[in-house]
C-alpha cells in the first residue's frame, strides 16, 4: 500500500479491517496479532466518530488472514508505508528503501490518491505521478510476473461524483497508468472510489479484489503441485518392480512403491486443498462480479 | 527480449536551458504521454528531478546552471506502457564543459570519449539567441559565439571522425531549440521562424548537414518565461511543449539503424542458404548421393539453421518497423534532415 501523505492509507486499512472482521458474505479478514486487531478496531471506531488515526511515521506490517466460512483461506501480510516514503530518497530514511523493496516483492500493489485533492490541486496530480514512477520501476524490474494493481481514490465523500467535470479531473492524472495497465497482458488493474470518513463506502472492494488474485494464484500453484505429484506417483508406480524392490532393500532406500504412495498422498493433499479453494473462489467471483476494472 | 541500451549526450552553452528541458521532459514522461513512460533506474534520481520540477512549478524557481556543479549523469528506462523499449545512459554536460579554457584536460578527454560512444547527441540552442540572428542575420557570428556552436561542432566532428575510423554508424543528432516561444518576432510566428532556422542551418550549424548524419530539429519550451534561464519565473506561464520528442527520435533512429543491420544479416544468411542448397542439390545427383550421405546431412542442418536465422531476423525486423511507425507518429511535421537534405514531411 503506497500513497502520499494524507491520502488515507491507514484510515482505509482500519475501516476495511473493521468491516471485514465482522464478516462479509462469509468472508472475514482477521489479524494474527491480538494487539493489532484491537488497534485497528479502535482506530475504525474513532474514524466513525470523526477522529482519524495519527499519521504513520514508519512502515507498519500486519499479518492478516482471509477466512471463508470460518476456514482460513489465505494468510497475507499488509504493509502500510509512511506517506513521505513515496517522495523521499533512500539516503534520507530506511523506510524509503523498504518501500522500494516491498514494491518488488509484493503480490499486489495498492496505490492511493486523494480524490478531493486531485480535483482541487494540480500538485496532487503530480504527486500521483511520483507514485506511478515507483510502480513502473518496480513492475519493470519484476519482469512478466502477473501483478494486480489497485488504484484507490479516497475521500470521494468530499467530491460530487455525479459531476462529469469533477470526474474528469479525477480520471485525468490516472489515465496514462490506467491505459498502460489495460494494454498489459500481465498487470491486472482496477480503480476504486472509496470514502473513508464516518460513513465509509466501498472499503472492502480494493482489499477483496487484490485478495482474489492471491487466491487465484494459490489455486494455480496447487493445481501445478497436484499435477506434479500425480505424474510422479504414476512414474514411481511404473518403476516398482521386484528387481527394484530388492535393489532398494539392499541399499536401504525406499522402494518405488513406497515413493508412489507418498507422491499419491501429496497429490491427494494438493487436491484436497484445491477443492477447499473452490467455494471461496466462487464466493469472491460472485461478490466481485460487478466490479469494473476502471472508472 | 533484449532491451537496447542507448548512450545519449546533451551539449549546450551555459543557460541554454538544458537542465530545465531535462526536468520538464522527465515530469511529462514519468507521468506518461501518449502511452510512453520514462523512469530513472535509481529512485533517488527521480526524487531529485521531481523535486527540482516541483520547485519550478510551485515557486517558479528555475534550476541553477550546472556550471559550478559537475556534469550530471542519469540512467533512464523508456517504455511504451509496461513494455521497455530502451535503457538510456544520459549525460547532461555542464555548459562550461564546452569551453576548453575552463575545462581540465581530463574533463575534455572524458567528454570526447563519451561522444565517441554516443548513439545520439543533443545540441541545445537557446531560442532567444536564435531570434536575435533571425532579427538581424548580420549577428550570425555573435549568436554562434553565444550558442557555442563552434565548440559543439568540433566535438561532433571529432566523434564522427572516430566512428568513421571504427566503421561505426554516426550518432543521430537532435538540435533542440529551447525557449521556442522566443523565436516569434516581428512578422513571423514560431513555425515560420523554425522553417528559416532549418533552411539556414548550413550557415549556423553546418555539421548537422554532413553526409551520414540524420538530425531532427526540435523546438521545445517549458513555459513562456522570456529570456530567463535562471532565477524566478511566473508559474502561470508554465506550458511545456514537445519535450518528449528528442527521446522518441533518438530511439527511432537507433531502431532504424538496427533494421538496416538486420537486413544485411538477413541478406548474408539468404546468400549462405542459397549456396548450401546449391551444394546439396549437387550432392543429391546420382551415385554421389549414396557416398556423401553424411555430408548431405550436415548441409541440411546448416540450411535449417540459416532458415531459422532468416525467420528470427525477419520477425525482429517487422516488430522494430512497427515500433518505428508508432514512434514516427509523434514526430509528424517535424523537420528531419538526412545527409543534409530535408526529408519530406509525413
Amino acid at each position: 500500500m503506497l500513497g502520499n501523505s494524507g491520502a488515507g492509507k491507514t484510515t482505509y486499512l482500519s475501516l476495511m479491517y473493521a468491516e471485514m472482521s465482522q464478516g462479509v458474505f462469509g468472508f472475514q479478514v482477521w489479524a494474527q496479532d491480538a494487539e493489532q486487531h484491537q488497534q485497528l478496531l479502535q482506530d475504525a471506531q474513532g474514524i466513525r466518530r470523526g477522529v482519524y488515526p495519527a499519521v504513520t511515521h514508519r512502515r507498519a506490517s500486519y499479518d492478516l488472514a482471509l477466512i471463508y466460512n470460518g476456514a482460513p483461506v489465505l494468510p497475507f501480510s499488509w504493509r502500510d508505508h509512511r506517506g513521505g516514503a513515496a517522495s523521499g530518497r533512500t539516503s534520507d530514511a530506511g523506510d524509503v528503501a523498504e518501500l522500494h523493496r516491498d514494491l518488488l516483492d509484493s503480490d499486489a500493489i495498492i496505490m492511493f490518491a486523494d480524490g478531493a485533492e486531485l480535483v482541487s490541486s494540480p500538485r496532487a496530480a503530480r504527486a500521483f505521478g511520483r507514485l506511478s514512477g515507483h510502480v513502473l520501476r518496480a513492475l519493470h524490474a519484476r519482469g512478466q510476473v502477473p501483478t494486480p494493481v489497485v488504484i484507490v481514490v479516497t475521500k470521494c465523500d468530499l467530491i460530487n461524483l455525479s459531476d462529469r467535470k469533477i470526474m474528469e479531473a479525477v480520471r485525468a492524472p490516472l489515465l496514462e497508468l490506467v491505459n498502460a495497465i489495460r494494454a498489459s497482458q500481465h498487470i491486472h488493474g482496477t480503480a476504486q472510489l472509496v470514502s473513508c470518513g464516518p460513513s465509509p463506502a466501498n472499503v472492502i472492494t480494493p482489499a477483496l479484489w487484490s485478495l482474489r488474485w492471491g487466491v487465484l494464484g494459490m489455486e494455480a500453484r496447487l493445481a501445478i503441485t497436484q499435477r506434479y505429484f500425480t505424474a510422479a506417483a504414476q512414474d514411481a508406480a511404473k518403476r516398482d518392480t521386484i528387481v527394484s524392490r530388492v535393489v532398494a532393500g539392499w541399499r536401504g532406500q525406499p522402494t518405488w512403491g513406497q515413493r508412489a504412495v507418498w507422491h499419491r498422498l501429496a497429490a491427494e493433499r494438493a487436491r484436497g486443498d484445491l477443492q477447499a479453494l473452490i467455494p471461496p473462489v466462487q464466493g469472491l467471483d460472485k461478490l466481485l462480479a460487478d466490479v469494473t476494472s476502471f472508472l | 527480449m533484449t532491451v537496447p541500451d542507448l548512450t545519449l549526450t546533451m551539449l549546450g552553452a551555459t543557460s541554454s536551458g538544458k537542465t530545465t528541458f531535462l526536468l520538464g521532459m522527465y515530469d511529462i514522461l514519468s507521468t506518461g504521454l501518449h502511452g510512453y513512460f520514462t523512469f530513472t533506474e535509481d529512485p533517488d534520481q527521480a526524487v531529485d528531478l521531481r523535486d527540482a520540477w516541483d520547485l519550478l512549478i510551485d515557486e517558479g524557481e528555475l534550476p541553477p546552471p550546472n556550471e559550478v556543479d559537475k556534469s550530471k549523469y542519469y540512467r533512464f528506462v523508456f517504455s511504451h506502457g509496461f513494455n521497455p523499449l530502451v535503457t538510456i545512459d544520459w549525460m547532461d554536460y555542464r555548459g562550461g564543459a564546452l569551453d576548453d579554457r575552463t575545462t581540465s584536460a581530463s574533463d575534455v578527454a572524458e567528454l570526447r570519449d563519451r561522444l565517441n560512444r554516443s548513439d545520439s547527441i543533443y545540441l541545445v540552442l537557446d531560442g532567444g539567441n536564435l531570434a536575435k540572428w533571425l532579427d538581424d542575420p548580420a549577428k550570425l557570428a555573435f549568436v554562434q559565439r553565444k550558442l557555442q556552436v563552434r565548440a559543439m561542432s568540433d566535438q561532433v566532428q571529432r566523434a564522427m571522425h572516430h566512428r568513421r575510423s571504427q566503421n561505426l554508424p554516426f550518432p543521430s543528432i537532435v538540435v533542440i531549440v529551447t525557449k521556442a516561444d522566443l523565436l516569434r518576432g516581428p512578422n513571423r510566428g514560431v513555425g515560420e521562424a523554425l522553417s528559416t532556422v532549418v533552411a539556414k542551418l548550413g550557415d549556423l550549424l553546418p555539421v548537422v548537414l554532413a553526409q551520414g548524419i540524420t538530425a531532427l530539429v526540435c523546438p521545445v519550451k517549458v513555459g513562456n518565461f522570456g529570456e530567463s534561464s535562471t532565477g524566478i519565473v511566473d508559474v502561470s506561464t508554465i506550458d511545456p511543449v514537445g519535450l518528449h520528442r528528442p527521446m522518441i527520435f533518438a530511439l527511432m533512429h537507433y531502431l532504424t539503424l538496427g533494421v538496416g543491420g538486420r537486413k544485411v544479416e538477413m541478406d548474408t544468411a539468404k546468400a549462405s542458404l542459397t549456396e548450401v542448397e546449391r551444394e546439396l542439390a549437387a550432392l543429391n545427383q546420382g551415385f554421389s548421393a549414396v557416398i556423401h550421405g553424411r555430408k548431405a546431412n550436415q548441409l541440411r542442418g546448416q540450411a535449417a539453421s540459416y532458415t531459422n536465422k532468416i525467420a528470427v531476423q525477419n520477425q525482429l525486423s517487422q516488430s522494430d518497423q512497427a515500433l518505428i511507425g508508432l514512434l514516427g507518429e509523434e514526430l509528424k511535421d517535424h523537420p528531419i534532415l538526412r545527409d543534409g537534405k530535408l526529408e519530406p514531411r509525413q
